[in-house]
């Protein structure tokens, strides 16, 4: 996963002007939670590197067997929660609507002027 | 207008000369703000240059590459052990690798920056460890939490060895890219109490082989 995760990165750089700076921490293997998190974090990124108005963004993924955690952050523009159309198609599908599928949470957390981060919990399948 | 604080005296140890010349071009064009110009004194290429040229310029801070020829960054700080110097060392590393960054911090590197940094962010970095902080990167504090989640060894004493749940919340509001200041707003508490919990999180590291850990205890007859 933590390679997985590196490749995402490395694409997104090429794509979107903009340096990610993404940290790591414990692996675990490619299944479809991990995948999920992956796409949710594709998007959150993607989204970061197309409205923010920043050079860098904060990746951070904390994996073990219980949980695997995702942030994504930036510095940026920031938007008001309350005026996001809900039909705006990045945050409540291809975030929000992925992670619950699996059984996780995804949240959002945005200031005007200040930033935004993404938190996304996926609990793990045990036994 | 207070008088111009004196220089930060810096040696570079890189073993590439462009990335040597592009940060020393870089270092000397930059505005550093409020606090202390930087002065590039010294560059040294390899293990035994970066030592001798330390010890002969006896620099504030070192900008430390984590592989050189020669040895890594580590051997480089303890080499000069001896010497008593008042030198800081500040490890700069395109690694991923968390063993060889844990290593140099552990030799007693006083924070980790990647390669990837701004010039701004480098200058704040290099102002920050002369002023006598640790500075964690987010891929630092990426790389800490792996080690003390695995890789230490098991303390004779775990209350001295173990990060508090509080140093790991500030760890990973860090690798999340909060700065010092947007942890402690988070958190409820002071830069310093951040700076402190930081600061512990380093003696932690630098203390956690088992016979470092003990020698340390007997001095401050914990044991």
């Amino acid at each position: 996963m933590a390679a997985a995760i590196g490749a995402l990165t490395t694409d997104l750089e090429a794509d979107h002007d903009v340096r990610i700076e993404a940290v790591v921490v414990g692996d675990q293997p490619l299944d479809d939670e991990a995948r999920t998190l992956i796409a949710a974090l594709r998007e959150a990124i993607a989204n970061a590197a197309r409205h923010a108005d920043v050079d860098r963004i904060d990746v951070f993924v904390e994996a073990d067997d219980a949980e695997l955690t995702g942030f994504v952050r930036d510095t940026g523009r920031g938007f008001d929660l309350s005026t996001i159309p809900v039909d705006r198609h990045g945050i409540n599908d291809s975030i929000v609507g992925r992670v619950q599928r699996v059984g996780g949470t995804a949240t959002v957390e945005s200031n005007v002027g200040v930033g935004t981060e993404v938190e996304v919990r996926i609990p793990r399948r045990r036994g | 207008m207070t008088a111009t604080p004196a220089n930060i005296r810096v040696v570079l140890v890189e073993d590439h000369a462009l990335f040597r010349s592009g940060v020393r071009r870089e270092l000397a064009d930059v505005d550093s703000g409020d606090g202390p110009s930087i002065d590039v004194v010294g560059e040294a290429a390899d293990r035994d240059e970066a030592i001798e040229v330390i010890r002969s310029l006896r620099p504030d801070v070192v900008l430390l590459d984590v592989h050189l020829p020669g040895g890594g960054g580590d051997t480089v700080i303890r080499g000069l052990r001896d010497d008593e110097l008042d030198t800081r060392f500040l490890a700069l590393s395109v690694s991923d690798a968390a063993e060889d960054v844990i290593a140099v911090v552990r030799a007693g590197a006083r924070g980790y920056v990647t390669k990837t940094i701004t010039i701004d962010e480098l200058v704040d970095a290099i102002q920050r460890v002369h002023a006598g902080d640790a500075v964690f990167s987010p891929r630092l504090a990426g790389f800490v939490l792996d080690a003390f989640a695995g890789d230490v060894p098991v303390p004779s004493d775990p209350e001295l060895d173990q990060l508090t749940e509080r140093e790991q919340e500030v760890l990973r509001l860090i690798a999340r890219g909060y700065t010092y200041r947007e942890v402690g707003t988070r958190l409820h508490l002071s830069v310093k109490t951040i700076e402190s919990h930081v600061s512990s999180v380093l003696r932690k590291l630098q203390l956690s082989n088992r016979h470092q850990l003990t020698a340390w205890a007997n001095e401050r007859r914990i044991v």
